[in-house]
């Protein structure tokens, strides 16, 4: 399964961590994803090797 | 404000979080702080406009990465601790009616890879022993906000359940140079009468020793021991496993069940856990459609658990209920 991730600091500090799956992400989904600004780390390598930040 | 306060009695650790009295209880019907934050609309937890899975430290932890000091300073008969750890929130759906088993497969194999990213991701910190991985459903379990959810506790220490089933586990080995998980599969394939379900990698029973009417144990039949240690075709078959035991919970009085759902595996302390086995149970507390089962003075004064109904009649119950 191919995951991407995108993790970023809250306000008050605290982590939080967005999983995309771009094999089944609506255009919602996939917008609201691209929308988060941080990079993206690859979690499984599937039929994409490697990703653009 | 949240330590560690141990207690020499029982020989473990309790927390104490005052900070968790002024928790989020019941937010009003129409703000929902596990949705998606629309434009112009009011800042949820989630600052996006949508989401498919999304795992944040809780607002009103137990436990934090950096905890503050203790309120006072412990001694030699009164140990204390910081509390540190971590505590998440596993949002794995933007819809507030949607349940766990009635997400399309796909949604729910990707929630099993998030978890073990989760269960990597957490092992790796020093301060932290042991993932738990576990959700509460249901107002009955005290479930306050109504979006479905899941969490994740990262101790500083084995707690004592998983504790106990670690060393019954090694004890057994050493004395029958057995798996303790291994006889109970084989003893229940051969049994038969308390199987809910199967498939090629994991097994459901309601075990022979079940503290809950429809209690449920889902186990590894090979020497799994954490769910990271699942291949892409393991974890499918969790995911099964997890629809068709959900299905059958919300078909047996045809309305959602509430329980709680737990992960033991693998602790990261470092030691070698090679007799466990990665398993989950849940526990759901009514024992009949209107009757909840309450742990009263037997359960929660004496640790021992008064069960109304026998395993192999629960078990056949379930086994007959439809989930497809």
């Amino acid at each position: 399964m191919y995951i991407e991730k995108k993790q970023i600091q809250k306000e008050d500090g605290r982590k939080l961590t967005y999983y995309h799956f771009p094999e089944t992400a609506t255009d919602s989904e996939t917008d609201a994803f691209k929308s988060v600004e941080a990079e993206v780390q690859i979690l499984k390598s599937g039929e994409k090797e490697s990703k653009d930040v | 404000m949240s330590e560690l306060r141990w207690n020499p009695t029982l020989g473990e650790w309790v927390v104490t979080a005052t900070h968790r009295q002024d928790r989020t209880f019941f937010p009003p019907p129409d703000y929902d702080p596990l949705a998606p934050t629309k434009p112009a609309g009011f800042p949820t937890e989630i600052p996006a406009a949508d989401y498919e899975i999304v795992v944040f430290d809780n607002k009103f932890p137990s436990f934090r990465s950096t905890p503050p000091e203790p309120s006072l300073p412990g001694s030699e008969l009164y140990p204390v601790r910081e509390a540190a750890g971590v505590c998440e929130v596993v949002c794995y759906t933007p819809q507030i009616d949607a349940e766990l088993h009635d997400l399309p497969f796909k949604k729910l194999e990707q929630l099993v890879h998030v978890w073990a990213d989760r269960y990597e991701e957490l092992s790796k910190l020093s301060y932290v022993d042991y993932v738990y991985i576990f959700e509460n459903r249901g107002k009955e379990i005290g479930v306050t906000l109504p979006h479905p959810h899941g969490q994740i506790y990262a101790y500083p220490f084995i707690p004592p359940i998983p504790a106990k089933e670690l060393e019954a586990a090694k004890t057994y080995q050493a004395r029958t140079g057995k798996n303790l998980y291994d006889d109970i599969i084989q003893a229940e394939m051969e049994d038969g009468r308390r199987i809910v379900w199967q498939n090629d990698v994991f097994i459901a029973i309601v075990p022979f020793y079940a503290r809950y009417p429809y209690e449920v144990h889902i186990i590894a039949k090979s020497n799994i021991t954490a769910i990271s240690d699942l291949s892409d075709e393991g974890k499918k078959s969790f995911a099964e496993i997890l629809r068709v035991i959900g299905r059958k919970y919300n078909n047996l009085w045809n309305r959602s069940l509430p329980y709680i759902m737990l992960m033991h595996q693998r602790p990261s302390d470092g030691a070698e856990h090679s007799s466990y086995r990665f398993h989950v149970e849940f526990y759901p507390p009514y024992r009949t459609p209107d009757k909840l089962k309450y742990l009263a003075g037997s359960e929660a004064g004496a640790g021992v658990y008064i069960n109304d109904t026998h395993a192999e009649v629960t078990a056949k119950t379930l086994r007959e209920v439809e989930w497809e």
